[in-house]
């Protein structure tokens, strides 16, 4: 088996991808797809702690980011092509109302 | 550790790291959403080698199958929004690049300063696995699992709402006795 | 838009040879990380291949790919003649006996086929995507159980996985519909995802009443536990209605009339694989005859006892039933006119899952009363 640091590193560099499309997207699909791979990092950090320490914990916690990745792709997806269909645009730069 | 392992790890991680990289610095968005592919399969490999298989089927059929369609799905319904030849990043791309490698160096740092002792049991078999998860699932987690639920289904409703347009149901079409009344169509 | 000034395949040649590399690799690494991979069709060679975790993934995966071009020559030689004897014609006879070498000749031609790229077309995304079509109805092989003995990969979570694999074959639709730049390979490609996400729903919900009952998502499992009586004979109450809507939602899922309408020629001239031609439209037929096979492979997993009966080989029942599935599904085909799109969904989310949870509740309580 190869070390637990190792996946938690992978981890930590995958999280900071992530966080760097973040800081720099412009679209707000692609910043969805940053927050995935976050997700993701996490996910990868939970499951190989929890093989570490051999307890369901840390698998149980990868289920509900899971759900939580799930709604939140559907309700942040359906709130941006509802922008674009009221606004014609979808740069995030350019969102600057809670109200439109 | 033995070298056919390592050997997978690096595999695997480099098929997620570097589409990670191309999500990321791609200008083309769909592109962007195709490279996330190749990373949600890797973690689904790094998974398979944690010996989570649970988790390795989940993440194929929830991101590559669910997440990522209806991401591509959202840009195919925005198309045009931005135009793919100019710059997909704002103009703190520079710092941001800093900031990130700063931090990802800082936490390796730590990591690598901190190595968890190598784990030397067998996990159990893939079938006793998810029987302890479902177990878990629905004794200790009971309380987690139906909030979950609640929080799918508020999205459920949520992305129904988002969705219904108020311009009313959509017409029926005509029936098609008379569409080709009017026209003697043969071909 | 689908004329425009055709390019011939040279400059994408490089990044395909890529692409397919990466995506072999891709295979390999998540092969050789699942443990023990058992190779059992040979057994003289297993031991030897089985102690290279690599060799056995490869042999694995060259086993499944020849087996899928193997039966797609013989499937679509069987329709071809079912078809010509529904519509009262004889149907392929020139090529070898009755026909029966006409696949391999029309295989060749299309081998021979000039490979064509559209002008505007994403290249990388067009060149994909056959690809992202045919390796995840090739994986789902894997797990496919034709006798006891006779499975790529007995995964504990085998339905699960051929969910999970199916459902990703989603993405290379989408690659196919944008990157043509072809507004019917785009239309053909919108529907083709919204029919096959919207017919997952019913057929996971369907898969996991079969599973709820038998205790298990080993698929070979599910086989071992019909043992005594057949799913669909043990539970008919539920099961038939299980299986029919299984039969419907595995007809949408490969886009076989009453449900082609992705690739409706009338409208849509051929959808989301207008613009290919040559071995990359090859790639999307063979896709789709070996989901075919394997739909069909499934319906008799699940509900009629894979390979169990009496008297002959393990492997020709299982042959032999899925044979049956199959000519249902031609049956069907070439029997029914198709649906109209908006007909469709409604049809699938206000019939198919409502009537797939009211399955999945009576399966619970069946479950609870055994």
């Amino acid at each position: 088996m190869v070390p637990t640091s190792y996946y938690m590193i992978l981890s930590g560099i995958l999280f900071t991808i992530g966080v760097l499309g973040v800081l720099v997207k412009r679209n707000p699909i692609v910043i969805f797809m940053c927050i995935e791979l976050m997700l993701n990092a996490a996910n990868i950090a939970f499951v190989a702690l929890g093989r570490h320490f051999a307890q369901v914990n840390g698998q149980m916690y990868v289920i509900f980011a899971l759900a939580v990745a799930a709604a939140e792709v559907s309700v942040g997806l359906g709130i941006i092509v509802s922008i674009f269909r009221t606004r014609e645009s979808i740069n995030v730069d350019e969102m600057n109302l809670m109200k439109f | 550790m033995d070298t056919a392992s390592l050997l997978v790890f690096i595999s695997l991680g480099v098929l997620t790291l570097v589409p990670a990289l191309f999500v990321v610095n791609s200008r083309s968005i769909v592109h962007a959403g195709f490279w996330l592919l190749p990373c949600f399969l890797g973690v689904a490999g790094l998974y398979a080698a944690l010996e989570a298989h649970f988790f390795f089927v989940t993440q194929l059929l929830i991101y590559a199958g669910a997440i990522l369609v209806l991401v591509l799905f959202a840009l195919m319904l925005t198309r045009n929004a931005m135009n793919p030849t100019e710059s997909q990043s704002n103009r703190l791309k520079p710092v941001a690049a800093l900031v990130c490698t700063a931090f990802a160096a800082g936490s390796t740092f730590i990591l690598v300063k901190h190595p968890w002792a190598i784990t030397t049991d067998t996990p159990k078999p893939a079938g006793v696995q998810t029987e302890a998860l479902g177990n878990a699932l629905i004794q200790n987690y009971a309380v987690p699992f139906e909030v979950a639920s609640l929080l799918l289904l508020a999205a459920l409703i949520g992305a129904i709402v988002l969705a219904k347009s108020d311009r009313g149901p959509v017409p029926e079409p005509a029936p098609l006795a008379d569409l080709t009344s009017g026209t003697a169509g043969g071909e | 838009m689908t004329s425009g000034i055709l390019r011939s395949r040279r400059p994408i040649r490089a990044a395909e040879v890529g692409l397919g590399i990466s995506i072999t690799v891709a295979i390999i690494a998540i092969a050789s990380a699942i443990p023990h991979l058992p190779w059992q069709l040979l057994k003289p060679l297993t031991s030897f291949v089985a102690r290279y975790p690599l060799l056995n993934a490869l042999a694995n995966a060259a086993m499944v790919a020849n087996f899928v071009a193997l039966q797609c020559l013989g499937f679509i030689w069987l329709e071809r003649k079912f078809a010509g004897w529904m519509q009262a014609r004889v149907g392929p006879m020139h090529v070898g006996w009755k026909g029966l070498l006409q696949t391999v000749a029309d295989a060749v031609k299309l081998l021979l086929k000039e490979d064509i790229v559209p002008t505007d077309a994403d290249k990388p995304l067009f060149a994909l995507a056959p690809y992202l079509v045919f390796v995840p109805s090739l994986l789902t092989f894997m797990v496919l159980p034709f006798t006891s003995a006779w499975v790529g990969y007995d995964l504990p979570l085998g339905a699960l996985f051929v969910l999970s694999i199916s459902t990703t074959s989603i993405l290379g639709v989408f690659a196919a519909g944008w990157g043509s730049n072809n507004k019917y390979s785009l239309l053909g490609g919108v529907r083709a995802i919204a029919q096959l996400l919207s017919y997952d729903v019913p057929l996971i919900l369907v898969m996991l009443s079969v599973v709820m009952l038998s205790g298990t998502m080993s698929l070979t499992g599910i086989v071992t536990q019909q043992e005594k009586l057949w799913n669909i004979a043990a539970h008919p109450l539920l099961m038939i209605p299980a299986f029919l809507i299984f039969l419907i939602c595995t007809l949408a899922e490969v886009n076989r009339a009453p449900f082609d309408l992705p690739e409706a020629e009338s409208e849509l001239v051929s959808g989301f694989h207008t613009e290919y031609s040559g071995m990359r439209f090859a790639f999307f037929f063979l896709a789709e005859f070996a989901n075919n096979f394997f739909s069909a492979g499934l319906a008799v997993t699940l509900f009629f006892g894979g390979w169990l009966g009496a008297g002959l080989p393990a492997a020709v029942w299982f042959t032999l039933k899925t044979l049956c599935v199959i000519f249902l599904m031609m049956w069907i085909r070439w029997t029914l006119p198709r649906l109209r799109i908006d007909q469709m969904m409604s049809f699938c989310w206000k019939v198919l899952v409502p009537a797939s949870m009211a399955l999945i509740c009576a399966a619970a309580i069946a479950g609870v009363s055994h």
